[in-house]
């Protein structure tokens, strides 16, 4: 009886070590998946971000209502996209998971202005969570040394 | 002569438990060792999010020295000082800020100067060389 009672007590415990493995597999799968499309999209986004900055000039980037305006051309997040206008083109990336942004202009005293896309999303690690932020960074005027 | 020729050779006895099936000591075995292999596979999964931390600690250090590059290139400048500061002042405003153990360094070499970020003294995070 002892050892009937023994085995299954073990028999318990393996089985929700096991359930709890598979979930956590399955979750940190799903997780892996959704970053390795986030690690793409900030990838493109950054590249897209700093050819619209090298186009324009400092003195026409305005920030209202969190879209970036430069001349004709419009920088903005729009339900899960994040959308590059220039005249009647768009250009629309979609964004995985929590990926959100925001737009600023930096003044410096010494030193280019630049624009700078500030992107974040939640990363999650088992139970724990952290927000993680990029900065990207696009000073004017170097449309031409490219 | 041999065992199969014996007529009247008898196997031994075996314990009652062990004709009819597996003993409790046996069964113990076979679980701890699947538990064994489960906690291993378990601490395996641990690695790999771990490695995918690290992976994201280094693109976070390569957008900083873009950034460094991209201010650099804009100010027209290849000053190995303006370099530095533009470093600790990127470093600062990314999410590395707040990672421990986190250091820049800015060092002049040979064909100009080399940029990097790492974590601790081994792990190296990301680098760049700006040309003279």
């Amino acid at each position: 009886m002892v050892e009937l009672l023994t085995v299954l007590a073990i028999f318990a415990t393996l089985v929700s070590a096991a359930t709890r493995l598979f979930g956590d597999a399955w979750v940190s799968i799903r997780r892996a998946t959704t970053h390795m499309e986030t690690a793409q999209t900030v990838r493109l986004v950054a590249d897209r971000w700093r050819a619209v900055v090298h186009e324009t000039q400092p003195g026409s980037w305005q920030i209202a209502d969190g879209r970036f305006t430069a001349g004709a051309e419009q920088v903005f997040f729009d339900d899960r996209h994040v959308v590059f206008k220039n005249g009647d083109t768009e250009r629309r990336l979609h964004l995985p998971g929590s990926l959100a942004g925001r737009f600023s202009i930096e003044h410096k005293e010494a030193g280019a202005d630049c624009a700078v896309l500030t992107l974040e999303w939640e990363r999650r690690y088992f139970r724990a969570s952290a927000t993680e932020r990029v900065r990207i960074v696009g000073c004017a005027g170097k449309g031409a040394d490219r | 002569m041999t065992r199969q020729a014996q007529p009247n050779c008898r196997r031994p006895q075996r314990p009652r438990a062990r004709r009819d099936g597996t003993t409790a000591m046996e069964m113990i075995g076979a679980l701890g060792i699947l538990m064994l292999l489960l906690s291993c596979f378990y601490a395996s999964l641990h690695g790999v999010l771990d490695a995918g931390r690290t992976f994201v600690r280094e693109a976070q250090a390569i957008y900083v020295l873009e950034n460094v590059v991209e201010r650099l290139g804009a100010e027209r400048t290849r000053d190995a000082d303006r370099a530095k500061a533009l470093l600790e002042e990127e470093l600062a405003a990314s999410a590395l800020a707040k990672e421990e153990a986190i250091t820049a360094s800015c060092e002049p070499v040979e064909q100009g100067t080399r940029l990097r970020i790492r974590r601790s003294e081994k792990r190296l995070l990301a680098e760049v060389c700006i040309p003279k």
